[in-house]
This record gives C-alpha cells, structure tokens and sequence, in this order.
C-alpha cells in the first residue's frame, strides 16, 4: 500500500509540474527568455547606481552583480510560492487526499526551472568573459541543489507561520527587500567593518552562498571564502530544510484545520 | 463473513475557530491578556459505527449536520480529535467537482490532471481517454481551455474521469444531483452498475429517492451527532418525520441572539 502511495503521489506530482509549467512562460525558449527580462532590468539599474562607489573596485562587477540578484530573487520566489502553495489550494487539500507536501513542491517546480534558466545565462556568460573554470560545474550543480533546499526550508517555516497569523506574508513582503543589503551583492565582505562582516556572515544564510557561487562561476578567489564557507552554506541548508521539513509534517494536520 | 472496511469507535471531530482574522498582533495580545482568541466547535460528536465491505450506506442530514467532515474523517483527510477510525482499504472521495483542474488548460490536459488527484496513472487515462470523453460527451471542446466551460461540463468531466477509478471504497458528497437530465441518466446506468458491484459506496445526497433506490443501511446525523444507523428505509422514514415537524410559525433563535 505504501508504494502504491509513493507511486500515486508521484504521478500527481509529476503532472502537477508539468501543469505549472505549461501554464508559464516556460513552455518555450523564447518564453524563458522574456522571464529574464527582470533580473536584466535590476542589473542594469543597480549597476549605474553602483557602479562609481563599489563597481570599480570588484573584479567582473556586472556579472557579480547578475549573479547576486539571479540568487536573491529566486529565494524570494521559492519561499514566497511555497507559503502561498497550501493556502492557494485550499480546496484541493481539504477535498482529495492530496498530501499539502506534493502540492507545494509540484509549485515551485517553476521557481525551480527558473532559477536553472537564470544561473545557466550567468555561466553562459561568464564562458563568454573567457573566465569560467569548466572544473567548476559539478560544484556548481551541487551548490545549486543545497541552494534550493535552503529556499524550501525558509519558506517551509514562514509557511507555517502564515498558517497560524495571517499577516506573516505581508510583513515578509515588507521586509524581504531588506535582504538585497545585506548579502554581499554590489559590494564584497572586505569592504565591511570587522563588525559587520560577521554579522552579514555568520547570521545570513544566503552570505556563504552567494559567495560560493560568485567564485565558483567567476573562478575568483573570494578574500573570505575557505573550505569551511561551503560547509557553511551546506549546513545552513540542511539545517533549515529538515527544521522546515520536520515542522510541516508535525503541523500538517493543524493546518488542514485552519484553512 | 464479510470483513469490515471502515470503523468507528467513539469519533468526534473538534474545530478551533478563530473569531476575528489572526495576525501576530492579535494572537499575542490574547496570549498576553490570556483572553481566548478562538472557540471549540465540535462538528461530530460520539460516532461509532462500522461498514462492511460491499455495503452501500447513504449519509443523509440538514445543512451543516457534519456530512461533509464525516467523509473526510472517514477517509482520512481529517484526523479525529477523539476515538478512531479504522480503514483496512483506501477511500476514494469525490466530494467537489473540479478540483485542481487548471482553468487557463485545455480540457484534455485535466483530464490527466484530474486522474491523478484521482489516483488515475497518466497510462491508465491515455488507455481510457476515449471513454472518458465520450462518458463526458465533450469531445469538440477538448482543446478549448476549461474556463470556456459551463459548470455544469466541469462536473461532467470530473465524473467522467472519477468514473474510471478502480479503488474498492468510493465515498461521493452530493454527487448524485448532476448536471442536466441526458447526463443524469447516464449516471444513473453508472451507478445502477456499481451498486450491483462489490465495491463499498458511502454516499450524502438530498435527493432520497436515490439513496433509497440504491442503499441498504443509511447514518443519520443532526449537528454532528448520529441519530440512527439503521436500514435504509427505516432511517429515510425517521428522517422524513423529523423534517415534517418544522413549524414556520416557530421561531428558531439562540438566547443569546434574543438578547
């Protein structure tokens, strides 16, 4: 019975993707594309904005700067579909016996493919610039992978959160732009004061990662980065994605209840 | 002897229900205050009773009497909040038309939608398209997106495609009152044929002459309490009589509204 189980929800998580993503822009090339005007359009604006104070003393400053808001607006996405994917599908969870669980990873299977589109454009790039190391793409697919379990992870808490107080959304809407000054995205981690340093380290999950990705796809060596930045990002990873992950199977019921 | 397929022992159902919409503010004003923020409702009450495998049982009650929560307790959606509930087979619910389909999709893509809700592999429904569509009688529309449909296509759809699960225990909320009358016979060959079936059907409708025609034993619940578990006839009757003892004259109102 439980493998007929894993079998049926897995066939309904599997045609709920593909019903996500046929009904985006992603069922073509060209609709991938569009969906990148976006980041484009912050790159260009910030990069005239920063360009004078910050720009001129960090190597490949544009694409540092793609890179950063590629990885900042794809979190944003995931956690925000993830806290809206239960509440969005209430009837469908109190009616059929759907898991909440498939439901919301079938919805960011679209976040997913975008951010897959979006960092590919980065490396593209950076192959373009003559300046991405090739040894670097199994990391990168790895780094990719824990960077979404991080996403899932915070947006499974504040999922939770939203189920108990409904304003949690509006006032993650308010403070997530927040987050674009304090990873380091137009600026590196040695223009801060030791102080702050720490801080934007040590307390902001998404800092180890943007740094890993920006070395690994710009193959510049990051004054801060050692080995012990990519187990910090990896532990950020699983342990916000098993907190989450864990916290939702043991309030599932509840909020099948508030809905 | 045959073995029973759904118990319960001594099941209620408790809501907590929130008065006013929760916010962070609100609920740790109340915490503080420790002033209740939300009330019990307890929709089903002390319900025990049990279904053998192959027996057809009707669900009958007034608005709000709890049929809708006793399907999704019973199949699980819902957990009890006191006694248990024993299911040896899966139950398939059909409680709402529709469910999950996606309105900007062709009709043929939820068809493959809705059969995986419904547990319907996507090779099972290739193999049963064609039946599907013409138990649906929808086959120039099927390229059309389903929100170009009347309501009264989505429920034939949704009953087409449900129409083709196997599972042994099928539960339907108010299936039976189906869109327009050519339909309706075709459901009434349908379910003429599955209750002459040795699957178990629990089924909640208005309409008692179908229940009548078709069940042997029928639950009776008034504001989440059962008030008879008897055949079928038997249970209508006192139903019937219950119903007849409204009195326009009287009038239905809560002290506390008096007030």
């Amino acid at each position: 019975m439980l493998m007929k189980n894993l079998k049926k929800h897995l066939n309904l998580f599997l045609v709920l993707s593909r019903m996500h993503i046929i009904s985006s822009d992603y069922r073509s090339f060209l609709g991938a594309l569009w969906s990148f005007a976006g980041p484009l359009l912050s790159l260009g604006v910030l990069y005239f904005i920063f360009i004078d104070r910050f720009g001129r003393q960090i190597p490949h400053f544009p694409l540092r700067l793609l890179i950063g808001i590629v990885l900042l607006s794809s979190f944003k996405l995931v956690v925000q579909v993830v806290m809206q994917a239960v509440s969005a599908n209430r009837d469908v969870i109190i009616n059929s016996l759907t898991p909440p669980l498939v439901i919301v990873l079938s919805a960011v299977s679209v976040p997913f493919l975008k951010f897959i589109v979006e960092i590919t454009v980065c490396i593209a790039l950076a192959v373009f610039a003559g300046i991405f190391p090739f040894r670097n793409i199994f990391s990168l697919l790895g780094l990719s992978v824990f960077f979404f379990l991080l996403s899932l992870g915070v947006g499974f808490i504040l999922a939770i959160l939203y189920s108990f107080a409904t304003d949690v959304l509006e006032i993650w809407n308010s403070i997530s732009p927040i987050l674009f000054f304090v990873c380091p995205i137009f600026y590196t981690l040695n223009m801060l004061s030791p102080w702050g340093r720490n801080l934007a380290y040590t307390l902001n999950p998404l800092t180890p990662f943007m740094i890993c990705f920006q070395t690994l796809i710009l193959g510049v060596q990051e004054p801060h980065l050692t080995s012990a930045t990519y187990l910090h990002a990896l532990l950020w990873a699983l342990s916000l994605f098993l907190i989450g992950l864990f916290l939702s199977k043991k309030f599932e019921k509840q909020i099948l209840e508030y809905l | 002897m045959r073995r029973k397929v759904l118990e319960f022992q001594k099941v209620g159902k408790r809501f907590r229900i929130y008065q006013v919409q929760k916010t962070l503010f609100r609920l740790g004003k109340s915490l503080a205050a420790r002033i209740p923020f939300k009330r019990d409702l307890w929709v089903l009450q002390d319900i025990s009773l049990n279904i053998k495998q192959g027996e057809k049982v009707a669900l009958i009650g007034r608005n709000g009497a709890g049929k809708t929560t006793f399907f999704r307790v019973a199949s699980g959606i819902y957990p009890a909040t006191t006694g248990t509930v024993r299911r040896t087979v899966p139950i398939s619910p059909l409680f709402r038309y529709g469910i999950g389909m996606n309105p900007h999709l062709p009709v043929i893509d939820n068809v493959y939608i809705l059969g995986a809700f419904y547990g319907l592999s996507a090779g099972r429904i290739k193999r049963k398209l064609e039946e599907i569509i013409d138990f649906c009688e929808l086959e120039k529309l099927l390229y059309l997106p389903v929100k170009n449909l009347s309501s009264g296509q989505v429920q034939r759809l949704s009953f087409s495609v449900f129409a083709q699960s196997d599972d042994a225990f099928l539960a339907f909320d108010e299936s039976a009152s189906l869109a327009d009358a050519r339909f309706q016979k075709k459901c009434d060959s349908y379910f003429k044929q599955l209750m002459t079936s040795d699957k178990t059907i629990l089924i909640a409708s208005h309409n008692q002459e179908i229940l009548s025609r078709y069940c042997g034993r029928a639950i009776w619940l008034e504001e989440g309490r059962m008030q008879a578990f008897d055949s079928c006839g038997k249970t209508l009757a006192a139903y019937g009589k219950f119903c007849q003892t409204y009195n326009p004259a009287e009038v239905v109102r809560s002290p506390a509204l008096a007030k």
